[in-house]
């Protein structure tokens, strides 16, 4: 995956990429189902955001220390128990600390299991890479996800609600546009997007 | 073949135990949190439809089929019952809607519904949660059966509920909800 690997410092190497290159949402297009859920506004997106971040770093983490010892025909299994345990960890910590958030985010929580992107980090980056690397390669996907997030929130709350984080922000009279809020907004928002990032940032 | 199979599991069986350990662990410091959770946002909630009412006492009570239903007797300073809190549920038109009914102790007046859970289509559906209609359930009269009118003047107590826009079934399960519920409750406070 590396094919511009810079060698002294691979870390940074693979926080960078994370971040823009290989955008999970932009670039990859993986993690979609949430993409396209809870973007109606900023604070779950933000929410959803942060809690992937932990979980990926968690795993990645945690399925980096083991790589040793997992059989190659047990490691899918291994990856989804790691998984699993922390995603129900962020969903006990957000029903504890942040009921308001987990009750809007309802089952997207505990359906980050089945994210692909967090076992396609442990399948590409922590089953072939030391902690370090892999530490910080979750630190930049997660990142890189959250931004697309919140991308896709900020245009569907601004349009919507006329309201980024819950403040209203639009001129009086401004007519929220209903659609944004529904699914069709989500994927009129993500068309739009991705049409956008690659028109302007495709490599020639 | 128990040694094979030993050493092809050995390391997900700790994995299993560890992981297993460590939600215990989780699952022992935080339940008492989320639980309160719940707990505080169930009694803010009958707090603001039950204003006069400094406490409330938890009943239980048992249909003919034996199914358990809860109630919440809200008493004032001395001890008299000033309305009933109970839970009415139904389906709506994506998700089951779980909402929270006060009526007085006569259970002649609705004191107003509280929502404590629903997923109904943003912009249709989930103006539910706005006063506009959820406040025709304060004060109205309860004798007879509610019903649902597409049209009419909101602000007249009276035991026709105008639907929403574009949200017949939700506004129906709604009243729906609210209707059994409060059979069921005239059933218990009868006995």
């Amino acid at each position: 995956m590396a094919n511009n690997a810079v060698p002294k410092k691979p870390a940074a190497g693979f926080f960078i990429r994370g971040l823009w290159e290989e955008s999970p949402v932009f670039r990859q297009l993986i993690g979609m189902c949430p993409t396209l859920a809870v973007t109606a506004q900023l604070k779950p997106a933000i929410t959803m955001g942060a809690s992937v971040i932990f979980v990926l770093i968690c795993s990645n983490v945690v399925v980096s220390l083991m790589r040793k010892l997992v059989q190659g025909h047990l490691r899918l299994l291994m990856f989804t128990m790691t998984i699993a345990t922390f995603v129900t960890i962020a969903d006990y910590l957000l029903k504890a600390y942040l009921p308001e958030m987990s009750e809007k985010l309802g089952a997207y929580v505990p359906l980050i299991i089945v994210n692909c992107l967090i076992i396609g980090r442990a399948e590409a980056c922590a089953n072939r890479q030391g902690v370090w690397i892999s530490f910080w390669d979750g630190w930049g996907q997660g990142i890189g996800y959250t931004i697309g997030l919140a991308a896709m929130a900020t245009i569907r709350e601004l349009l919507a609600d006329g309201a980024i984080w819950g403040h209203p922000v639009m001129w009086d009279g401004f007519v929220n546009w209903n659609v944004m809020k529904l699914p069709a907004g989500a994927f009129l928002t993500l068309g739009i997007l991705l049409g956008l990032s690659n028109h302007f940032l495709r490599k020639k | 073949m128990i040694r094979k199979f030993i050493q092809q599991s050995w390391f997900a069986l700790v994995a299993m135990a560890i992981f297993g350990m460590s939600l215990a662990a989780v699952d022992g410091q935080l339940k008492e949190t989320i639980e309160g959770n719940a707990l505080k946002k169930l009694s803010d909630q009958m707090r603001l439809l039950l204003p006069e009412a400094k406490t409330f006492d938890k009943k239980s009570s048992r249909d003919a089929q034996g199914v358990e239903y809860i109630y919440y007797a809200g008493n004032d300073e001395s001890g008299q019952v000033v309305g009933y809190v109970f839970e009415a549920r139904g389906s709506g038109f994506a998700d089951v809607i779980v909402l929270l009914v006060a009526a007085d102790a006569s259970m002649s007046t609705l004191k107003g519904l509280a929502i404590l859970q629903t997923n109904e289509t943003p912009g249709f559906g989930d103006k539910m949660k706005d006063d506009a209609f959820k406040g025709q359930f304060l004060d109205c009269p309860i004798g007879e059966k509610l019903t649902v009118a597409k049209t009419g003047d909101r602000m007249v107590k009276d035991r026709e509920i105008v639907a929403i826009s574009g949200a017949t079934i939700t506004s129906e399960a709604v009243v729906k909800a609210v209707n059994e519920a409060i059979e069921r409750m005239r059933g218990i406070i009868g006995k």
